[in-house]
């Protein structure tokens, strides 16, 4: 299929988003995660994509915290429509995440889906219980970064909920989402191609451990970063960039530049002295599409 | 081997040569120029326009000189140290044995504000002695005050006349001739926005509203912008709470003045030789190499505490 435009930015709860979208948000009450989860999913019904809600509770319970928010999903859960599980039901919290056995599943997901005359499949899933360990946060970042290249041409959008009352330090997972809660409004590293990155917003100092982190779990597949919307970046964000573009060149898996750099980007880069021919798209053969 | 009145010395041989007539620079400037050909050693004459042209003249052509704009090399103090460094550098490398330049530094009568540019004067005598160069910074004392002359003179180890060369009784130890300066006062009048203990972030949406207001250029918003970032950084990281920020939008122009209540940073240069890998002081090499108009302000009452720094970011008109 031909990619739809993604939405990317600061997630507006229960508006309206596309098969393919992609959002975190952190949720301060059970009850906003429900609600939360309802929204997004009540919006992928409408839009004819099956519905999928993954938190950690019975799915007794988790189907009548949704109806709370939304009576109709009632008769979405009831026609097959939406399905329910429990975390432990979807993901093995014994080892750490592993991408390819993860993504075989949803692919196969959303083919059935696509089968059964569905337009794929709309998930909200709580990854509290799946990063609550830092230990599977390196894992689980990387899973968000190879998810959402596939997300780029295939039919599946969730949402990642997460709860802000247990959670610290997961910064860099949150910007691995185009669409995002407001208090990580400021950046996102995300795929915009099957083989591209997408660097969007202001990166600075401050920003450094998250940037790091997520320009570290860029898939080692991916040919090209388009930094478009990269309106600003400071010094330290600057030589962050350069470091992880040189580091890539020399490993043999260079990420081509691609996409308008802005005049500040360049301006930042001669400042700093960096090496120029790291922002040229043609330096290899990126992804064009 | 070095030639002329630097011959036996290492290192920066910075001289000045006072003139109150075209003749009298022509005095000291041919001569320079004329010996640094004959000995084959690389020669730069980064003069004003007008000077230029009369040395030229009495050349009877460029000749091998390379001329340089004085408005092209002397945009910012520190962009100026960067770039003639980066050149000595290169010519080094070739296996010049000296460097001639003769430059009229900016000053007041001939384009630039003297407190930032009398750092400049001072930081060079240790900026450009890791090279073999003879700087010849003529003033013309029709233009310049007395107290830009007694600077001119602390500043300068060397004089050059249309009779020799000698040494320079009035010269000051450079890090003394800056930390003596009187403080320059912050801008005038009450800012268009005031920050306290801002991120970074929030200093570039208060710079950006500002340079809107200002109707700055796209150029010169991304430098306000990228000087807002750095220099509440820099405050941040390598000062003390409370940081403040203040914004004057002006027409075509803003100011912004960012203070912390640290000491300031120790080396009287900061901001205007690159800091290399050292921690800090790369946030305020930064500002300087894009604000013209760029001042420190010790901002304590006598304990050593406080410290601001103010940029202008200007249309260029």
């Amino acid at each position: 299929m031909r990619a739809p435009e993604r939405a990317t930015g600061v997630l507006r709860p229960g508006g309206g988003y596309g098969p393919c979208d992609h959002a975190a948000w952190g949720y301060a009450s059970d009850d906003e995660r429900a609600a939360t989860a309802a929204a997004w999913l009540a919006d992928g019904l409408r839009r004819g994509q099956r519905a999928m809600y993954i938190a950690e509770a019975g799915v007794d319970e988790l189907a009548a915290e949704l109806a709370r928010h939304a009576p109709e999903l009632e008769d979405a859960i009831a026609a097959g429509a939406l399905v329910v599980a429990s975390t432990t039901d979807v993901y093995d919290l014994g080892t750490p995440i592993d991408a390819a056995t993860q993504l075989a599943g949803y692919d196969d997901a959303v083919e059935r889906a696509i089968a059964d005359g569905f337009d794929g499949i709309r998930v909200a899933a709580d990854i509290t219980p799946l990063v609550a360990d830092p230990g599977r946060r390196d894992a689980h970042l990387r899973w968000e970064q190879i998810a959402d290249r596939y997300m780029t041409t295939r039919p599946l959008a969730p949402i990642c909920l997460y709860d802000t009352r247990r959670l610290v330090g997961i910064d860099a997972i949150v910007c691995a989402h185009p669409l995002r809660d407001a208090d990580h409004a400021a950046f996102a590293v995300y795929g915009s191609g099957r083989h591209r990155t997408s660097i969007a917003g202001e990166v600075d100092r401050f920003a450094a451990d998250p940037f790091t982190a997520a320009l570290d779990a860029i898939p080692r597949t991916d040919t090209s970063v388009d930094i478009t919307a990269l309106s600003f970046l400071d010094a330290h964000a600057a030589w962050l960039l350069a470091s992880e573009l040189e580091r890539r060149r020399e490993g043999g898996a260079a990420l081509a530049v691609t996409g308008t750099v802005r005049a500040l980007v360049r301006r930042m880069w001669d400042l700093c002295g960096l090496d120029a021919t790291l922002l040229e798209s043609d330096a290899v053969g990126g992804d064009r599409r | 081997m070095r030639t002329g009145a630097a011959a036996a010395t290492t290192g920066c041989f910075h001289e000045t040569a006072l003139y109150d007539s075209d003749d009298g620079l022509l005095a000291v400037a041919v001569p320079f120029v004329e010996g640094g050909l004959a000995a084959g050693e690389p020669t730069i004459v980064t003069l004003t326009d007008g000077n230029a042209a009369l040395v030229r003249d009495a050349l009877g052509g460029d000749r091998g000189v390379t001329f340089v704009p004085a408005a092209d090399q002397y945009t910012r103090p520190a962009t100026a140290i960067r770039t003639y460094r980066e050149l000595f550098a290169s010519l080094v490398a070739e296996g010049a044995h000296q460097i001639r330049v003769v430059g009229d530094v900016p000053h007041p009568g001939a384009g630039g504000r003297w407190e930032e540019w009398v750092r400049y004067e001072a930081a060079v005598n240790v900026a450009f002695d890791a090279f073999p160069v003879w700087g010849l910074c003529p003033y013309d004392t029709r233009l310049v005050g007395d107290d830009v002359l007694a600077d001119v003179l602390a500043t300068h180890p060397h004089i050059a006349t249309g009779d020799g060369h000698r040494a320079n009784a009035a010269y000051a130890d450079p890090v003394e001739v800056v930390r003596r300066r009187p403080p320059a006062p912050l801008p005038d009048g009450e800012p268009t926005t005031s920050l306290h203990d801002p991120t970074p972030a929030d200093a570039r949406r208060a710079a950006m509203a500002a340079a809107v207001h200002a109707g700055l250029d796209d150029e010169r918003i991304d430098d306000l912008l990228l000087v807002a970032s750095e220099l509440v950084t820099n405050a941040i990281v390598h000062g003390a709470r409370p940081v403040t920020v203040d914004v004057w939008a002006r027409a075509d122009a803003v100011v912004l003045a960012v203070g912390d209540a640290g000491p300031g940073p120790g080396d009287p240069f900061a901001g205007l030789l690159d800091p290399g890998d050292a921690i800090g002081g790369r946030g305020l090499w930064m500002a300087h190499q894009v604000c013209a108009e760029i001042t420190h302000h010790p901002t304590g009452n006598g304990d050593g505490s406080g410290f601001t720094v103010s940029a202008l970011i200007a249309n260029r008109t």
